[in-house]
């Protein structure tokens, strides 16, 4: 079993929806992002052109940072994602300088769910972030859904923070977050060793490439139908 | 070994005071949840139906909540027209209701001094205090004959708003209540009017269309239908042609088939030459137009007019005789008014656009001809001078014979939703007398055409009741309610209605977000959020097909001090007006309205809020739509709620030929629509049209006031001291100038391309860079004849030289902490475009102009 996704770049239009749905699903610190993107304007005015391309974990089959895991925190699942066991993780930072993407980020001191909790009221009549979570019964975020250890982004300092292709919402036969989310149905999830699988057959239909081939990674991430605009 | 804590334990910690920071500080950790703690059980939730307002193409979406709380938002499944999408903007509403910043409480002002930057000392008050304190002011005027000085203003509304700003000030006697339109898109809709008869945004069959020329329009990014566009995009992208008009290199034009640079406030000029060169290459639809008689009718193969007949040569005028329509007329009066000398080498040098590219664009259209889309939107359109140029862009459609046809723009299925009761049984003498009086906005006057509909002063002058406040003229207002509109930030020219707002001497603020506006407010009301907290309903249609989807409390309300604004306000307003003594809103509210289901009178608001939108959407749940075949049968009021939309069947192809709603009924070429209303206008100010026309500030005489053309743009500035043209556009993020307090958009600000997140750049050609020595991120102040903005410099591929642009929706002074730089010294974050824009009018459709380059500025580097 092996996990992937196709991103159809042809299809994208670049809207952000994918990295937004990620942010909130997954709470993440401000300036951390799991899920982003690359854009780039090239060419000169009128002859010019934009390319933007969804960017995330390549849960690679040959994963640097699995490799530079001393203690094997970082993990390939059976069912072939790259993921953490945060108790095992001892925050050494080397599976974040060891992957070529910059795919992981060491989680900084502060979460989201501490910066909302310790917004200071606006003025008489607004709320605090603190207030807010009481307002919402609750004392996590009012918008965070239940996650925990397992879905991860939840780690100690200088732990890793990468996305877990939403494993909480896959393991019960949901998509990700962001193929859901995805308005243009650019990103496609599936089982690339099941020949049955959306993901097998786009594959075998579209030229697909990876980024950085020649880093030996083996990404699960692929991307089809390049877009350019040609003058 | 780091320590670990639950992430729970930690958010208690700071809900006990304890700052993140502090904690951090002293502990290097953040939180990590309890291994014990099953993710299984963690994911139990419901998916719940509601509609996105974020912008107006209104889409129906579903809520994820978990424990009363919202987690996640999609599209509907259940909507055709969206094909169950969403685009960015309703992600980010999940932000703005868990926005911290939200007014949580009705507060009154404890400063009487107002202005920017003045604090105006709010302080929490009760509904009670404040209701009362609103009641009386308003009896006040009211008996004292004077409650036409109140004026109420509606932004962003739901299809039950008319409660609150309609019925409830027609009732208290003022003709002062507003709508928003004419700073959003009604000159878009009087263009389309006065060629087709539709006084509406057209749909668009995407799926059929082999040719998509679009004008202005950025549809994967910014209204119109975006997840229609977005979810369509990659086919339409295989299967047409896609061309983009902008200034801008817009997220559309990335993704299209040819940039058309054109210089802003000249789209007239590029249609009106494209359609001589479509006439002068002889390929305009014969079935749909018609053709030349050559002798008697002269068929070819196909049964229509002989194609080899074309007298529409360059420079020559056509005899009407010779020419036989069909489902169209007037199209040799246009040719022979406008159009015959104005070829694509004409409108090179007006455009900025080769012509051997307009030609090309005109060959290809004409190639796809009833296949072939020409999508017009507000920046071709929402000029001082834009009416004629829109209805050329608009007229292309009906040249080659596109318009309701597989793969056009469309007259959209027609849905019927339940009426309010009548609210005329309830009107007392005031009221009888003020709703026949003229309104204060200043469309009852020559300098205004106003018309909506084929109406005359009909139209609202939205941007003008600034003006009106501060000259006192006709009269003084002394009473302002707003709903859901920040004019302060959001109108052209927005300083006047700074000046405005402290003028009034008590203002009533129904804002989410301590808005520019707000401080101004003598009391601030707090809505619940439409799409999480409140019933209501919204009506559009993308994909052919109409819908009708609901508003309904996916959750209690976060805060439990806040009410929907459109029923729940209205109907607490009209029970305390009632106990004051003045009891005719509340007798119509408690007793016209009765629940179609249940035959219940209301009793309080929140049953009076339910049973609102029942009436109005009975005819979607009932039966009554699907038994007239208009679309779904939805079997009960239950059923709707859970499915959340009412799709209506698909709108027929050439459903309207021959029978459009113009005067003629026929696609007009030539407005007799528009000019039944010029010459009526004009009798009834004993003038000419053409005296109308230079009043109106535009260049046409004579029979060029009803056919499509080119005039001239107007921009404010003088070229040698502002020499660039400033043009600007929506970002896909904007939720109407409500969504920059969330860190989300300023996080990913950079999906609009050549935008920079947590900024606010103006857009500049690389050479024009070089020529005034700046490098990006310069920190620079533009300046109009309006006003400055003090932001960032970008060098950008994607404009031309000579043309600078920003993105609209940064620049707030206030709203958040995050909006603006510094809330408490009303810092802002970047610029607000709308204080370089100054208020400047298309005087025929009463729009307030934002596109078209309409000012100039200057640009100067700071801080050296």
């Amino acid at each position: 079993m092996r996990y992937s996704m196709i991103i159809n770049l042809h299809d994208c239009v670049g809207c952000g929806c994918c990295d937004i749905a990620c942010a909130q699903e997954n709470q993440v610190p401000a300036g951390v992002h799991l899920g982003y993107h690359q854009s780039e304007m090239s060419g000169t005015f009128p002859k010019v052109s934009y390319t933007y391309r969804p960017v995330m974990c390549n849960h690679c089959a040959n994963a640097a940072c699995v490799k530079a895991c001393p203690t094997a925190a970082m993990h390939k699942d059976a069912n072939g994602l790259t993921v953490v066991d945060v108790a095992a993780c001892t925050q050494c930072g080397r599976c974040a300088k060891a992957c070529p993407y910059g795919a992981i980020t060491p989680a900084p001191a502060e979460t989201a769910a501490g910066q909302i909790g310790a917004v200071p009221q606006l003025l008489q009549g607004t709320s605090s972030g603190a207030d807010l979570q009481k307002a919402a019964k609750k004392d996590y975020p009012p918008h965070d859904n239940a996650l925990d250890a397992y879905s991860l982004p939840i780690t100690a300092v200088g732990g890793p923070l990468k996305c877990q292709m939403c494993r909480h919402l896959v393991d019960n036969g949901d998509v990700p977050r962001c193929v859901e989310a995805c308005p243009a149905n650019a990103r496609i999830f599936g089982d690339m060793d099941d020949i049955y699988s959306d993901v097998y057959k786009l594959r075998q239909e579209y030229e697909a490439s990876v980024l950085l081939p020649d880093e030996g990674t083996l990404p699960g991430v692929y991307y089809i139908r390049e877009f350019k605009k040609t003058w | 070994m780091s320590v670990q804590v639950t992430r729970r334990s930690f958010l208690k910690a700071s809900a006990l005071g304890l700052g993140a920071a502090a904690l951090a500080g002293s502990t290097p950790f953040v939180p990590l949840a309890a291994a014990d703690e099953s993710h299984q059980k963690n994911l139990a939730g419901k998916w719940t139906a509601s509609s996105c307002q974020g912008c107006t193409s209104f889409c129906p979406v579903k809520v994820w909540t978990q424990d009363g709380r919202v987690v996640r938002v999609k599209g509907n499944p259940n909507c055709t027209a969206t094909h169950g999408q969403m685009c960015p903007k309703t992600s980010l509403a999940i932000d703005q209701l868990y926005d911290p910043d939200r007014i949580k409480v009705p507060m009154k002002r404890t400063n009487p001094q107002k202005g920017r930057g003045i604090d105006p000392g709010f302080v929490p008050i009760t509904w009670d205090e404040a209701l009362d304190t609103i009641a009386t002011k308003w009896l006040e005027l009211h008996d004292n004959n004077e409650s036409h000085k109140v004026v109420f203003m509606k932004g962003r509304a739901s299809e039950t708003g008319d409660i609150l700003s309609h019925f409830l000030p027609a009732l208290m006697g003022t003709p002062n209540y507003f709508g928003h339109s004419t700073i959003c898109a009604e000159e878009e809709k009087f263009a389309s009017w006065a060629v087709n008869g539709l006084f509406s945004y057209r749909d668009y069959d995407l799926s059929h269309c082999k040719y998509l020329l679009l004008w202005s329009s950025d549809p994967i990014a910014s209204n119109r239908q975006q997840p229609n566009a977005i979810n369509r995009w990659g086919q339409v992208m295989d299967d047409a042609h896609i061309v983009v008009i902008d200034p801008r290199f817009s997220a559309t034009a990335a993704k299209a088939d040819l940039w058309v640079p054109i210089i802003p406030g000249t789209d007239g000029a590029l249609a009106v030459a494209i359609a001589h060169e479509i006439l002068a290459a002889g390929k305009w639809s014969r079935e749909f137009v018609g053709g030349f008689k050559d002798g008697p009718w002269n068929l070819d193969e196909s049964g229509y007019y002989d194609k080899k007949v074309n007298l529409f040569k360059k420079g020559e005028e056509v005899d009407e005789e010779r020419f036989e329509y069909r489902n169209a007329s007037g199209l040799v009066r246009w040719w022979n008014l406008e159009l015959k000398d104005k070829d694509a080498a004409w409108a090179e040098p007006i455009c900025g656009i080769a012509a051997a590219d307009i030609k090309k664009i005109a060959t290809d259209f004409a190639k796809y001809g009833q296949n072939a889309c020409s999508w017009v939107s507000p920046g071709t359109t929402n000029q001082v001078r834009g009416v004629y140029g829109a209805m050329a862009a608009e007229a292309l459609n009906g040249l080659v014979g596109s318009f309701e046809h597989e793969g056009g723009a469309q007259h959209p299925a027609s849905v019927s939703v339940g009426p309010f009761p009548d609210h005329r049984p309830y009107r007392d003498k005031l009221a009888k007398t003020f709703e026949k009086k003229p309104q204060c906005d200043g469309r009852h006057t020559k300098e205004f055409l106003a018309s909506k509909d084929g109406g005359i002063d009909n139209q609202v002058l939205t941007n003008r009741i600034a003006d009106v406040i501060l000259s006192e003229d006709p009269y003084e207002i002394k009473m302002l309610i707003t709903k859901y509109c920040n004019f302060a930030y959001s109108a052209m020219g927005c300083q006047r209605w700074e000046q405005a707002m402290a003028k009034v001497p008590f203002y009533v603020c129904i804002t989410m977000n301590p808005s520019e506006s707000a401080q101004f407010a003598d009391i601030v009301l707090p809505p619940k959020h439409h799409m999480f907290e409140n019933w209501g309903y919204v009506k559009n249609y993308q994909d052919m097909v109409t819908y009708v989807s609901i508003e309904q409390p996916v959750i209690d309300p976060v805060w439990p001090d806040t009410k929907t604004d459109e029923t729940e306000m209205a109907w607490c307003i009209a029970e305390k007006l009632a106990e004051k003594g003045f009891d005719k809103v509340y007798k119509y509210f408690s007793t016209a309205f009765v629940d179609p289901e249940t035959g219940n009178q209301p009793t309080d608001e929140k049953s009076f809020s339910e049973i609102v939108t029942k009436i109005r959407t009975a005819p979607c749940w009932n039966g009554a739509n699907a038994s007239k075949g208009q679309g779904d049968d939805l079997g009960s009021w239950r059923n709707f709620c859970s499915k959340g939309v009412f799709n209506s069947n698909a709108a027929k192809f050439k459903k309207d030929w021959g029978k459009f709603g113009t005067k003629t009924g026929t696609y007009e070429f030539y407005s007799e629509t528009l000019k039944a209303v010029l010459e009526k206008e004009a009798w009834s100010y004993t003038t000419t049209v053409d005296d109308l026309m230079e009043t109106y500030n535009y260049q046409a005489r004579g029979g060029l006031a009803f056919v499509p053309h080119y005039e001239e743009p107007v921009r404010h500035g003088d070229p040698e001291e502002y020499p660039f043209i400033f043009t600007q556009n929506r970002s896909r993020l904007n939720r109407e100038g409500r969504s920059a307090n969330l860190p989300l958009y300023q996080e990913f600000k950079d999906v609009d391309p050549g935008d920079v997140p947590w900024d606010d750049v103006l857009k500049i050609n690389p050479q024009d860079m070089e020529k005034l020595g700046l490098k990006d991120g310069d920190t620079i102040k533009v300046s109009s004849v309006q006003g400055s903005n003090t932001v960032h410099a970008k060098g950008w591929e994607g404009t031309r030289p000579g043309v600078v642009m920003k993105t609209y929706g940064q620049g707030h002074w206030a709203f958040g902490h995050v909006a603006a730089a510094d809330y408490a010294q009303a810092t802002p974050r970047g610029g607000n475009n709308n204080e370089l824009i100054p208020a400047d009018y298309d005087h025929l459709s009463g729009q307030s102009a934002f596109h078209g380059g309409l000012t100039r500025v200057k640009i100067e580097k700071v801080g050296e």
